[in-house]
């Protein structure tokens, strides 16, 4: 028995049956496309939720009012307090930082003709460097300013293009709900996030200004973030412990009751950020599972047919030479041919589709290496499952093979 | 002698599992160069036996020797070999495949063969030539007639250069003409020195060859041997 002969054999058969060799062909092709599309676009959606996650601050805990929050939008109940930031500065100690923010949507905005409404920030000088949101040009505003409730602000690269199009923001005023501002710098660009929206359609302006000059009857704070001083797992699962002792214990919270406060870790955050759920993810890669598992039963089925309709010709193969090996090796590489095809397609297929989906929806393309398995273990599969009924035919004496139908 | 069974048995299970004596003890032996035909009637053993010869099944007793090498007792692997490389085979169905075209099918036992031949396309030419199926090559076996059929059935039982032809009722799906044009190019072939041994139940048949024999329940009945000149 040699290799080559067989697949010789093999070649001759699948080139006279060429519709049967593409119909084998299919599911595995089906298989293997969808594995590849589902985890590309997958590693293509977790590319942009780490993104997301490190432009929020890898290490940046967010911590905000009510029990559940909807992305991007504050929370119900106003529960957070000055206070609330000074016990946790002095009680959590995996905390490099704590900084608490006011938020104010559609905040009515103005400069000389034009106008918008934006996002309003209340915060103190330190917060630019807690979540890395600090002037590319300009500056951001300083302690004393912030002690002396400054009417001065930083506004995000939206605002700039928009309020300001043909002039350098820097030193104009800016009219934030009927109250003249100056502008001092622009943001860096953070783009926009599923969990955010546009976070360059943003105003940040001292917390003291905030209070005093804008919004002096509501005096509570939208965002405490938190930055840890250990990063990883542990020390952020620890940290997030910490702050739900220090918070439970300020809000007089009892045993048993439910938080009225929601601290989102960053992977919660990336995750939030993916825009595919894993259970999606999971969806599609079982039903790759599902057509891997339909081509490799459709290839040992129809194997197992061919087996019995080509007795005849297993027989004469038989007799010209052919030891029950080489129909077997015969057989084999014929499903195998119908299982690589069908593996080449679907690489094909599932690389095309997920290059397309990841230029539509803006998504790093790319493949995990392990990905090159997905193919080789479907087509693998495949072809071996062709063999159990290929096993018989080859072990039956050529007189026996020769006594069924004609070749 | 070429090659010699001694008191082959060989019984089959039929489908309601009853065993079927095909063989009850045959003994025989065919020097080179001869021209045997086996005959009975239905169900006598005859193609049991040339299955036998043809190393294409094993009995369950007795002894066959081929060229005095006891091959009954051979692996499969070595059988093969030499049903490769020193038996051709002509079935009544011709069993060509249909999916290769003629040169492809004359080329098959090529491709099982242990030795690195040279298959040059001018021996399948002269082979096809000497069968009278010149310019065929490149047809596939449904455009041609049975009796061109059985004849490249014949050019691939030669292709290797086997000694022995084994036929199993070669002329039984050809009408009378190309019936005779069929043992027209085995007497040809025993004339060059090949062994032909074929397998009838037409008498008229079984009358070109030089020896026949005669088979009645997995016996030998009769065996009668002629002058080869007598028969040319």
């Amino acid at each position: 028995m040699s290799l080559g002969r067989n697949l010789k054999a093999a070649f001759q058969v699948v080139r006279a049956l060429p519709v049967r060799t593409l119909l084998l062909a299919l599911p595995v092709a089906a298989s293997v496309a969808l594995a590849l599309a589902t985890l590309a676009i997958d590693h293509g959606l977790s590319v942009k939720a780490q993104e997301a996650a490190s432009s929020f601050g890898t290490d940046v805990i967010s911590i905000r009012s009510g029990s559940k929050v909807i992305a991007g939008k504050s929370g119900a109940v106003a529960n957070l307090t000055e206070e609330d930031v000074n016990a946790l500065r002095s009680g959590v100690r995996g905390a490099k930082a704590v900084e608490g923010t006011r938020i104010e949507n559609n905040v009515p905005t103005s400069a000389g003709a034009q106008s918008g409404k934006y996002t309003l920030f209340g915060v103190r000088p330190p917060w630019a460097k807690v979540r890395q949101f600090g002037a590319e040009r300009g500056q951001f505003f300083d302690g004393d300013e912030l002690d002396s409730a400054a009417r001065v602000c930083v506004i995000g690269q939206t605002v700039a293009r928009e309020l300001y199009p043909n002039q350098d923001p820097i030193g104009q005023e800016i009219v934030i709900n009927q109250v003249p501002f100056k502008v001092k710098g622009v943001l860096v660009s953070k783009g926009a996030s599923p969990a955010e929206g546009d976070r360059d359609a943003r105003i940040v302006i001292p917390l003291t200004t905030f209070f005093e000059k804008l919004y002096r009857t509501r005096l509570h704070l939208d965002q405490i973030v938190v930055q840890a001083k250990d990063a990883t797992p542990e020390g952020l699962a620890k940290l997030d412990e910490q702050i739900a002792t220090v918070l439970r214990q300020q809000h007089r919270i009892g045993a048993g009751q439910p938080d009225d406060f929601t601290v989102r870790l960053p992977e919660r955050i990336a995750e939030e950020s993916r825009g595919l759920s894993k259970d999606i993810f999971y969806l599609l890669l079982g039903l790759a599972l599902v057509c891997g598992v339909v081509a490799i039963l459709v290839l040992g089925v129809v194997t197992g047919q061919a087996v019995r309709s080509r007795r005849g010709e297993i027989g004469i193969r038989r007799a010209l030479g052919a030891t029950s090996d080489d129909i077997l090796l015969q057989l084999w590489a014929e499903s195998m041919v119908s299982s690589l095809l069908g593996g080449l397609i679907g690489i094909g297929l599932g690389i095309a589709g997920a290059w397309a989906i990841a230029q539509a929806r803006q998504l790093a393309f790319g493949f995990d290496v392990l990905v090159i398995l997905v193919p080789l273990i479907v087509v693998v599969l495949a072809s071996l499952a062709g063999l159990f009924p290929a096993r018989t035919a080859a072990a039956l004496a050529p007189a026996e093979a020769l006594r069924g139908k004609a070749a | 002698m070429l090659l010699e069974v001694t008191d082959v048995k060989k019984t089959y299970r039929d489908r309601q599992g009853q065993a079927v004596p095909a063989l009850q003890g045959v003994s025989l032996g065919v020097a080179k160069g001869e021209f045997v035909a086996i005959s009975g009637g239905s169900g006598c053993g005859k193609t049991t036996l040339m299955n036998v010869l043809g190393c294409l099944d094993s009995a369950d007793a007795g002894s066959y020797r081929f060229e005095a090498e006891d091959v009954g007792s051979w692996p499969e692997r070595k059988r093969a070999e030499l049903r490769n490389r020193r038996i051709g085979f002509v079935f009544q169905s011709f069993h060509l495949l249909p999916f290769l075209t003629v040169r492809e099918n004359i080329e098959l036992p090529f491709l099982y063969s242990h030795q690195a031949e040279r298959r040059s396309a001018a021996k399948i030419d002269e082979l096809l030539a000497s069968v009278g199926l010149e310019g065929m090559a490149g047809r596939y076996p449904t455009e041609l007639s049975g009796g061109q059929q059985q004849r490249v059935a014949i050019a691939r039982a030669l292709v290797m250069g086997a000694d022995l032809i084994l036929a199993d009722e070669p002329t039984g799906n050809l009408d009378a003409a190309m019936a005779q044009g069929v043992l027209d190019v085995f007497a040809e072939l025993v004339r060059q020195g090949k062994t032909v041994v074929l397998v009838t139940h037409d008498p008229a048949i079984a009358a070109r060859a030089y020896r026949r024999i005669q088979m009645e329940k997995g016996r030998i009945v009769s065996d009668i041997k002629e002058r080869k000149e007598a028969l040319v």
